[in-house]
């Protein structure tokens, strides 16, 4: 069924207002691993589960990793 | 498009999907000895870097990241301008990325790619994501270019999914290398 002009804009909403939000988290995460890595260096390697659950989010909200699994076009 | 050709289109895209993401978890592997090759040969010690420099570009892929899926949502939703506008700027963060890596950090380390350990590991880690990321550069002006000369649809964008998909996967590898190199150990 095709989408109505609302629809569509609230959809484009929806995605790019997700994109803000992990881009937000992703800057704090990473200034946190700045802060920590310059202060505690001992710690450096907790900072590699930081970066996993950074690499996590971008693979699932910006690569949508999702749409491997689905049979429609998903995203076309 | 008919019944059919929707359908032929989506088995193609499923098949490129799957081509593109098999190629990034190979390609993977690469990245991962070269982080296993770090963490062996300079244990818990890191290169003595300059911090702000790190921290900067890293912000400046992150954010050709987020440029990057603002402009793929942007042309799965018809708007073409936009789609052009912000893959402008992921190109350009992504040049400033390449200028602050290779021009300024290469010249400002206090060792050479000869200069023992620290010297290979910076210089192969940087040097290999940073051919990456030039490719990755190559590729979003191919589609830029094509945008601009209206190729793609809102239907039809595989090729500026499969751009997205590299570059995301290049700030990814950043992350990992950002900690090993800069954060990870004590400085020597």
């Amino acid at each position: 069924m095709a989408e109505t002009t609302d629809q569509v804009a609230s959809s484009r909403r929806t995605e790019l207002g997700a994109g803000v939000w992990v881009m937000l988290m992703l800057g704090v995460l990473t200034f946190g691993e700045f802060l920590v890595g310059v202060i505690a260096p001992p710690w450096g390697s907790a900072l590699l589960l930081v970066a996993a659950f950074k690499a996590i989010f971008v693979i699932t909200y910006y690569m949508h990793v999702g749409r491997l699994f689905k049979a429609e076009n998903g995203g076309h | 498009m008919s019944a059919h050709a929707v359908a032929d289109y989506a088995t193609k895209l499923a098949r490129n999907r799957l081509g593109l993401w098999l190629f990034v978890i190979s390609d993977s592997f690469v990245f991962i000895g070269l982080f296993v090759t770090r963490i062996v040969l300079l244990g818990p010690n890191r290169p003595d870097l300059n911090q702000i420099l790190g921290v900067s570009v890293t912000a400046l892929l992150l954010l050709s990241s987020f440029f990057m899926n603002r402009a793929e949502v942007e042309m799965a939703h018809g708007n073409r301008p936009a789609f052009v506008r912000n893959t402008f700027i992921t190109m350009t963060l992504g040049v400033l990325f390449l200028l602050g890596v290779v021009g300024v950090e290469w010249q400002l380390a206090p060792f050479g790619p000869a200069d023992g350990a620290q010297g290979a590991v910076f210089y192969s880690m940087t040097g290999f994501h940073a051919f990456h990321v030039l490719t990755g550069v190559i590729l979003l002006f191919i589609v830029w270019n094509n945008g601009r000369r209206s190729v793609y649809t809102a239907d039809k964008h595989w090729g500026v999914e499969a751009a997205a998909v590299y570059w995301h996967f290049v700030d990814v590898v950043w992350m990992f290398f950002y900690v090993g190199l800069y954060l990870m150990g004590s400085p020597v």
